[in-house]
């Protein structure tokens, strides 16, 4: 009996989706096209090897074993992080809309399994195929341990981060695949998903993967990519000067992240609507804060402190200088609203219409909550925390830092509120998601690079044109890390002086308030609308 | 109490009103078939009932509970067939129930007995260990009741279930219906073809436009609707406007109407008065070429209720 309770529970979905993806011969194929590409790229590795080693014989035998073994270990893990990204969103993309195209949504979610079962099975079935085509790999990598210069923990370690990246590319898919009408999109937009995240954490990545000296500011969480958990294997990362292996936090962001697609693939999963957004938005915050922690106490102690096994002394020390931190955290800090404020603030309308046939149930916390006019007040809170957190950890109390960071909760509070006015106006989320990105592009983004340009020339007057730089938060993120920057030099003689943030969240929270009542107005004569059209209809 | 109850059920869309104010009730054991044409709100209102559509207002209940107010109690009472539905392709027949005895939670010991009774039930004990997507679709049609029964539902909701068959294949279906019936199971049951539930459903409704029509105990509808019925007259065209007087003489002639070459009457007197109107039509000198009852089926019933009698 006891035995019995504590077997997990059964999920019926995960059986199906394991024994389906096991059955007839597409498993063996793909295991097989994987395991071809990699013995192919380690031959044709070995292959250049040997023709160098007839060259150069001045190595010792011993040494040359080493180098190749350490190379099959870096080309093997890099080719599989690249398969792992290509592989992943494939299995789950289609999890959940192939049902709905299938017809075996319905009789699904009529039955008493619960939908967290659906998103788990079909995700944790993916991940384990990932897992049967890595572990499939382990004969190939045991030639570098052979060879020797791979320790076994390094190999772990990377297994260990591929499973994360794949735990984050699956989720993209399920998340996708729930919102998405039919599989073609929900693919296209799983491998944009994919591919920018694999992107955006690349140059993390790169200056282990091609072994530069002098990274581009202050890296941690390298191991978020792949590649860059491959290049990391069992190195160490100092947070608040506390050790760890490199691959550690990133994989546990990466899990998180992964968390905040599964919520949001269980949110969007209909039949009948069940309001997720307190869970969606308390994972949001807590992976926000994981991030701006975790950046803000990398290497807080300094490289030199660091052991001689540690990322520091890859790239050498100094690398991360105060500057160099603070600006890479400032800039964070200044996008965030840029990406928070059109996901939370907008939507179908700002609240869902009493008689449009889109009922929700009413959530525990109000009408509002939920709502895009709760995800302006979001947009601002998670900001806000970042950047008290960006200031604990890395830039210090000073006046400078807490106008900055006022400054980014009002770009969080502006743009919420022009997501507002677009929800209103378009009362559809995905268009007024779209007008709002593209405002946020030309507010924050087009405006600072038509006038960075103009900065970096030698002979610059103050223009009238410069004055752009006030739509943008990143100017002032520039300026609070680094006043000693020649460009920065500039906004301060543009500004008379004053910080560029005391210009631009002023102008930032006037845009709030003047969209916020617009907003309001908008959807009132929408539901005035709507109401004579129905009452008319009856 | 009744078994399934519908008070006012409403359903809008955007732009549409797919459902008006339905009231319905049904005690246990009633089969309860649902006649409209395409469109009408048939599928609306079942799945309203299978708790995968929210009603815009009024009240479902089954057994009692509201379909709102507690899902899965719901849920667990009612097996519910889609009129469109898929079946996992890569599946064993035995394994695919097997899914939906573990997704309703049907402890592991049972379910090998379970799933041999459904078989049996559906007659699909040889195709046990045959892949889905080797079954007719007759059989999967059966193979998708027998999946609706792994639970054993109070109430049965049926959409279209012999939609799309061969003869046979309804035939079979209607038998296990009836089997069904007498496990004493309530079942409602949609079709737009009304013959194919008669002689089974203890009560019909018929419903168009989000609205029902008629509904009752399948007597009383017969009677209510087949108390008048068209009789077709054929006489030559010299004839034609002394026969129109002549018709619209006799009693219990409701309207008569030519079409093409023939006459339509709407009569609604008795059998044994309807040859009454040949005897006036021939005593009115009328050269009478055919004189026929136009086959009225239960389709035309549901004809005539749906869209009026004479068009």
């Amino acid at each position: 009996m006891r035995l019995a309770a504590l077997r997990l529970p059964e999920n019926p979905v995960f059986s199906r989706e394991v024994r389906a993806r096991m059955r007839g011969s597409r498993a063996a194929w793909l295991l097989f096209v994987y395991l071809g590409i990699l013995s192919f790229i380690l031959f044709m590795v070995y292959f250049s090897w040997a023709r160098s080693q007839q060259d150069d014989l001045s190595g010792g035998m011993g040494a040359a074993a080493f180098s190749i073994g350490r190379t099959f270990y870096e080309v093997l893990f890099t080719i599989q992080a690249l398969l792992v990204t290509l592989i992943t969103p494939a299995l789950t993309a289609g999890g959940v809309s192939i049902e709905k195209e299938q017809r075996t949504f319905e009789m699904l979610s009529v039955s008493l399994l619960p939908r967290r079962a659906v998103v788990t099975g079909k995700l944790a079935a993916a991940i384990l195929f990932v897992g049967l085509l890595l572990t499939s790999s382990l004969p190939l990598v045991s030639l570098s341990f052979l060879l020797g210069g791979v320790s076994p923990g390094e190999v772990a370690a990377s297994y260990a981060s591929l499973l994360a990246a794949a735990c984050v590319y699956g989720a993209a898919g399920m998340a996708w695949s729930s919102i998405a009408r039919n599989t073609t999109t929900a693919t296209v937009l799983t491998y944009a998903t994919v591919f920018a995240l694999f992107l955006v954490t690349l140059p993390l990545a790169i200056p282990f993967q091609s072994g530069f000296s002098s990274a581009p500011g202050a890296l941690g969480l390298a191991a978020l990519n792949p590649v860059g958990a491959v290049a990391l294997g069992a190195r160490q990362e100092w947070y608040f000067g506390l050790g760890m292996p490199a691959w550690a936090p990133a994989a546990a962001v990466n899990l998180l992240l992964a968390t905040v697609f599964a919520a949001v693939s269980l949110h969007r999963l209909e039949y009948p609507k069940t309001d997720r957004s307190l869970l969606l938005r308390a994972l949001t915050l807590a992976l926000c804060a994981a991030v701006f922690t975790l950046l803000g106490g990398f290497l807080r102690m300094g490289p030199s402190t660091a052991g001689p096994n540690s990322v520091g002394s890859v790239l050498g020390n100094g690398s991360f200088s105060a500057t160099a931190r603070h600006s890479f955290l400032c800039w964070l800090l200044a996008f965030l609203p840029c990406l928070i404020a059109p996901i939370f603030a907008t939507g179908e309308g700002l609240f869902p219409l009493r008689d449009s046939g889109r009922k929700r149930p009413r959530h525990p916390w109000g009408r509002w909550f939920g709502e895009p006019p709760s995800g302006v007040a979001y947009g601002v809170l998670v900001t806000a925390a970042c950047g008290v957190i960006v200031v604990l950890t890395s830039l210090g109390a000073s006046n400078a830092a807490f106008g900055f960071v006022g400054m980014t909760a009002a770009v969080a509070f502006g743009l919420g509120a022009v997501g507002l006015v677009f929800s209103a106006l378009l009362q559809n989320r995905w268009t007024a998601f779209a007008a709002t990105l593209a405002v946020v592009w030309l507010l924050c983004f087009l405006s600072w690079s038509t006038v960075s340009g103009r900065f970096h020339s030698g002979a610059w007057k103050p223009a009238a044109v410069d004055h752009l730089v006030y739509l943008s938060p990143f100017p002032a993120a520039l300026q609070t890390a680094d006043p000693q920057r020649e460009d920065v030099k500039k906004l301060a003689r543009l500004a008379g002086g004053a910080p560029v943030a005391a210009v631009a969240g002023p102008l930032y929270a006037g845009l709030g308030l003047v969209c916020l009542p617009l907003a309001l107005l908008l959807q009132r004569a929408h539901t005035r609308r709507a109401t004579r059209d129905s009452l008319q209809q009856r | 109490m009744p078994m399934v109850e519908l008070v006012n059920l409403r359903k809008e869309y955007k732009n549409l009103v797919a459902v008006k104010g339905l009231s319905l009730s049904l005690e246990p054991g009633d089969i309860f078939g649902f006649i409209g044409p395409n469109g009408a709100g048939k599928t609306t209102t079942i799945k309203m009932l299978a708790t995968l559509l929210e009603p815009t207002s009024g009240v479902a209940r089954v057994d009692g509970i509201d379909v709102t107010d507690d899902v899965e109690a719901v849920r667990a009472r009612i097996g519910y067939m889609p009129d469109a539905f898929g079946v996992y392709d890569d599946f064993k027949v035995w394994e695919y129930l097997d899914f939906f005895c573990a997704a309703y939670r049907v402890p592991r010991s049972d379910r090998p007995g379970l799933i041999d009774m459904v078989l049996d039930l559906t007659s699909l004990t040889e195709k046990k260990d045959a892949f889905v997507d080797e079954l007719s679709r007759g059989m999967k049609q059966r193979l998708c009741l027998a999946k609706t029964l792994v639970h054993d539902p109070k109430v049965l909701l049926l959409d279209e279930p012999a939609s799309g068959l061969d003869p046979r294949a309804r035939i079979e279906i209607k038998e296990l219906l009836k089997e069904l019936r007498s496990m004493g199971k309530t079942i409602i049951v949609s079709s737009h073809i009304l013959p194919e539930l008669a002689d089974f459903c203890t009560s019909v409704g018929i419903i168009e436009r989000g609205e029902l029509i008629v509904s009752g105990p399948i007597e009383e509808i017969m009677r209510s609707v087949l108390g008048h019925r068209v009789l077709e007259i054929r006489v030559p065209e010299n004839d034609r406007p002394r026969a129109k007087e002549v018709l619209e003489e006799v009693p219990h002639v409701r309207a008569v109407k030519l079409v093409g070459e023939t006459f339509r009457v709407d009569y609604d007197g008795t059998l044994d008065d309807q040859s009454e109107v040949l005897l006036a039509l021939i005593h009115g000198g009328v050269r009478v070429q055919s004189f026929a009852e136009q086959d009225t089926d239960l389709e035309d019933i549901f004809l005539r209720v749906t869209k009026g009698l004479v068009a």
